[in-house]
């Protein structure tokens, strides 16, 4: 028999090469867990705690830059030695493949730098949760709206417990809903 | 050395953008843009939740009920699941699925018994990627991947403790990896030393 795992990956927000910062989906927060090489530091934003959901999109310029000084020259002369080397068969293939390195590397530039990179940010009392979806807006949308039930749901909760016995819980869209 | 990652601490909401904290009023304005760097973000607020009342106190003189063990005044409302101390809604802790009082909640995460207490862990993924890379550069490919195979075995068996097995998968491909390392390193080594021969040959 198998058991349901104790939480499910959300996303992933990367820094530099082998620092990455991965939040998941538990029952009863969203766990990060840092990645710095040999240790993993876990923080934790629990539902009930969540005080803002952010959405934005942002724009790496460092990113974008780095993409376009390797991948125009790269596909540049690629098309260059394609054109010039047309008669021989060895240098449109050289051609061909300095073309299609360049390409690959200023197709997802062109996509970022065009759409920008979702960044969902959830700050919580004492923590706070960050993930980048680089190409996935709508999965980033979904995700968005899958944290946002899971606080909602918590904080009736933590609501109903609070409560007297004879007191009612407060309407969506009443004073204590949250605002938009 | 490697560069420390900047941290500071964190004071409440901030600007995904610039990361400044935000006014505690921008609850109540809907605040959804950065007086500091002026970025616009789309924002959902939410206002912080009431306390929850602690306990219930116990009435004066005898009752029918059990008191807490820790506050003679207050009213047991549950008992400890490692000890059996009766608690109040004060000294109730709900952890990993067990109810503990506090002192056997101390022993329990100061022993690291509890899994949701357990805020360092071991990178072992990130362990056995640094391995296979050192053992490609360093041409010690088959130690390198020996050492990555152990790394990875180790994190599936620490992710299957835990039971995060949505994680498993990466540690996997790792351990596969560190099988083709293995081979083709112990491949390219035994090739080496058959050339050896074979040129010392008469």
């Amino acid at each position: 028999m198998s058991t349901s795992p104790r939480r499910i990956p959300w996303g992933v927000a990367r820094y530099a090469v082998g620092l990455t910062t991965d939040v998941f989906l538990a029952d009863e927060w969203l766990e990060v867990d840092e990645m710095d090489y040999g240790e993993i530091r876990r923080m934790r934003v629990p539902y009930d705690e969540v005080r803002l959901v952010t959405s934005h999109d942002e724009r790496p310029v460092a990113l974008l830059i780095l993409g376009a000084l390797f991948g125009l020259p790269l596909a540049g002369f690629g098309a260059v030695v394609a054109v010039l080397q047309r008669g021989q068969s060895g240098g449109t293939v050289a051609g061909a493949i300095l073309l299609t390195c360049g390409l690959l590397l200023l197709v997802p530039t062109a996509i970022v730098a065009w759409r920008g990179i979702r960044v969902i940010t959830v700050c919580g009392e004492r923590s706070k949760a960050l993930v980048r979806f680089s190409f996935r807006h709508a999965k980033a949308d979904a995700a968005r709206e899958t944290v946002l039930a899971r606080v909602r749901r918590a904080r009736r909760v933590a609501e109903s417990r609070t409560q007297a016995p004879g007191d009612a819980a407060p309407e969506e869209g009443g004073p204590g809903a949250p605002s938009e | 050395m490697l560069p420390a990652r900047k941290q500071r601490a964190y004071e409440g909401p901030e600007c995904p953008r610039c990361g400044s904290t935000l006014p505690a009023s921008g609850m109540e304005s809907r605040l959804d843009s950065c007086a500091h760097c002026k970025g616009g973000f789309s924002a959902t607020w939410f206002p912080p939740l009431a306390q929850p009342a602690g306990a219930v106190m116990a009435p004066s003189g005898p009752t029918p009920g059990a008191s807490c063990s820790r506050h003679a005044g207050n009213v047991a409302e549950a008992a400890c699941g490692r000890c059996g101390a009766f608690m109040c809604g004060l000294c109730r802790i709900d952890a990993d699925g067990h109810v503990l009082c506090t002192v056997c909640y101390e022993k329990l995460s100061s022993e690291g018994q509890l899994a949701s207490t357990v805020l360092k862990l071991r990178n072992w993924a990130g362990s056995a990627r640094i391995a296979l890379v050192i053992g490609l550069i360093c041409c010690l490919m088959p130690i390198g991947g020996a050492f990555a195979l152990y790394y990875a075995s180790k994190g599936v068996a620490a992710k299957k403790a835990a039971n995060e097995t949505a994680e498993i998968a990466p540690l996997r491909r790792i351990q596969l990896l560190s099988v083709v390392w293995i081979l083709v390193g112990g491949l390219a080594y035994a090739m080496w030393v058959v050339g050896l021969l074979l040129e010392s040959a008469p």
